[in-house]
């Protein structure tokens, strides 16, 4: 593809195609983009580039990345100290918290086991993770990994690590959607969502008239 | 060109799947007149779509796809069946066997006995608390499946019976030969060991311990230098005592 062109170039776009989805194509466009039309943001993409790839670590306490030693979430004293909700990944943390449902603290795995892929425990932190169950006054352990049957065998080890410290674990809930019709939901999802059915919470009793 | 081969509703298992672009999944499946194929699932992990609730491992699914060349595009997913959920050990179990069928079978071999094998597979792990029996018992019906299979009928020198009471030494991609002397090698396994393992008779730990000493470097020879990654994992897991 970038046979006839000058071998920095060459080397640029076949460095732009480490990013996912870009193949030999985009990155061609993608090259030219940056170099025809917009000098001044590529530059300005170079330091961040730079920059980020130097700064940007995992948090010491949740692994979320951040350029701090510890990330905002883990370093505010307005978070619940006794909750700790791990996910999958950064985007997640994110997602939880833009559903303003949660107040306590985190833990990013950045993945779910894989054996097939060769992630184990040790990829996904439990070490530190476990630190944590012995060092904090942790109450319980929100576990939000995916529900897929990776996510569900992250989700089992970690439960059988916080039992061990004494410490409830919990499975974010999970069946039909808000707004879901069950005619429309697949029957897996509604299978699941039958078998984690829960009692119907009565308000204190109210007189209609 | 090749026209485009279009597959109705194959009995199938995905095998692995990963991420692919934006939204969509590559998945490596065994189906059973197809063998293993490699499918992607477009848009299968955008939200509100159901495919993904039922494009999970071990799950008995009918498949459709259409396909020019090697890799196929899933036009549709049904569930086939309610099967037993494995957990725990035999999850991670499972993952071994998933990887071993994808190691050890060509691609396109369209294998019905590899195929069976699994499915009976699957339904001993998800019955029975010990994995062990069920994963030996795999590992010597996939072998056999794949022509690979360990001669443990007559001793390969004379031809007689294999007698219960006689030591065997054991000789890669030969079989069982009678073996005389006195030492106490890897490969030197008393004639019932070997029975019990032909006959799939594997309730004691003596038999299942000596199945596991026969058929690790059988496989290890046919899988070649690279180690199963399941493997590794399920020995992390072991080692932090999470098995």
């Amino acid at each position: 593809m970038s046979h006839g062109y000058s071998p920095l170039l060459k080397q640029f776009i076949d460095a732009l195609q480490c990013l996912p989805g870009v193949g030999a194509k985009s990155a061609q466009r993608m090259a030219f983009h940056l170099l025809h039309r917009d000098r001044e943001r590529a530059r300005h993409l170079a330091t961040l580039m730079e920059r980020a790839s130097c700064d940007i670590q995992h948090c010491e306490r949740c692994r979320m990345l951040t350029e701090e030693q510890l990330c905002a979430l883990c370093a505010s004293d307005r978070r619940d100290v006794g909750q700790l909700c791990v996910v999958e990944i950064p985007a997640d943390v994110i997602a939880i918290e833009q559903s303003a449902a949660f107040n306590g603290r985190y833990f990013v795995l950045m993945g779910h086991l894989s054996p097939l892929d060769g992630i184990g425990p040790d990829e996904l932190g439990l070490d530190l993770l476990e630190q944590r169950f012995s060092d904090e006054p942790i109450k319980e352990v929100v576990l939000a990994t995916s529900v897929t049957v990776e996510g569900d065998a992250t989700a089992d080890i970690i439960a059988t690590l916080a039992a061990r410290y004494g410490i409830d674990a919990t499975r974010i809930a999970y069946g039909v959607p808000m707004g879901g019709e069950l005619e429309f939901v697949d029957s897996g999802t509604l299978s699941r969502a039958l078998r984690g059915r829960r009692a119907v919470e009565l308000g204190p009793a109210e007189e209609v008239s | 060109m090749t026209g485009i081969e279009k597959i109705q509703l194959q009995h199938a298992y995905v095998l692995h799947q990963r991420a692919y672009k934006n939204s969509s999944q590559l998945l490596d499946c065994l189906t059973e007149d197809h063998g293993v194929v490699s499918l992607v699932a477009q848009g299968s992990r955008r939200a509100g779509r159901g495919q993904r609730a039922l494009l999970q491992p071990f799950q008995s699914l009918h498949l459709s796809w259409s396909r020019r060349g090697e890799l196929g595009r899933l036009t549709d997913v049904e569930l086939a069946g309610a099967v037993a959920p494995l957990v725990g050990n035999a999850l991670f179990a499972g993952y071994y066997v998933n990887e071993l069928i994808l190691r050890l079978m060509a691609r396109g071999d369209a294998n019905r006995s590899a195929y069976s094998c699994y499915i009976r597979c699957l339904a001993a792990l998800a019955a029975s608390p010990t994995v062990s029996c069920a994963l030996r018992t795999f590992e010597r019906d996939l072998l056999h499946a794949l022509g690979y299979g360990i001669e443990l009928e007559v001793d390969i020198d004379s031809g007689e019976p294999i007698r219960p009471e006689l030591s065997y030494r054991f000789e890669m991609e030969r079989g069982a030969c009678l073996h005389s002397g006195t030492t106490h090698a890897d490969s030197i396994f008393l004639g019932r060991e070997l029975i019990a393992l032909r006959d799939g008779e594997l309730g004691d730990r003596e038999s299942l311990r000596a199945a596991r000493r026969l058929l690790k470097p059988v496989l290890a020879h046919y899988l070649g230098e690279r180690p199963l990654k399941s493997s590794l994992v399920m020995r992390e897991l072991s080692g932090r005592g999470l098995d």
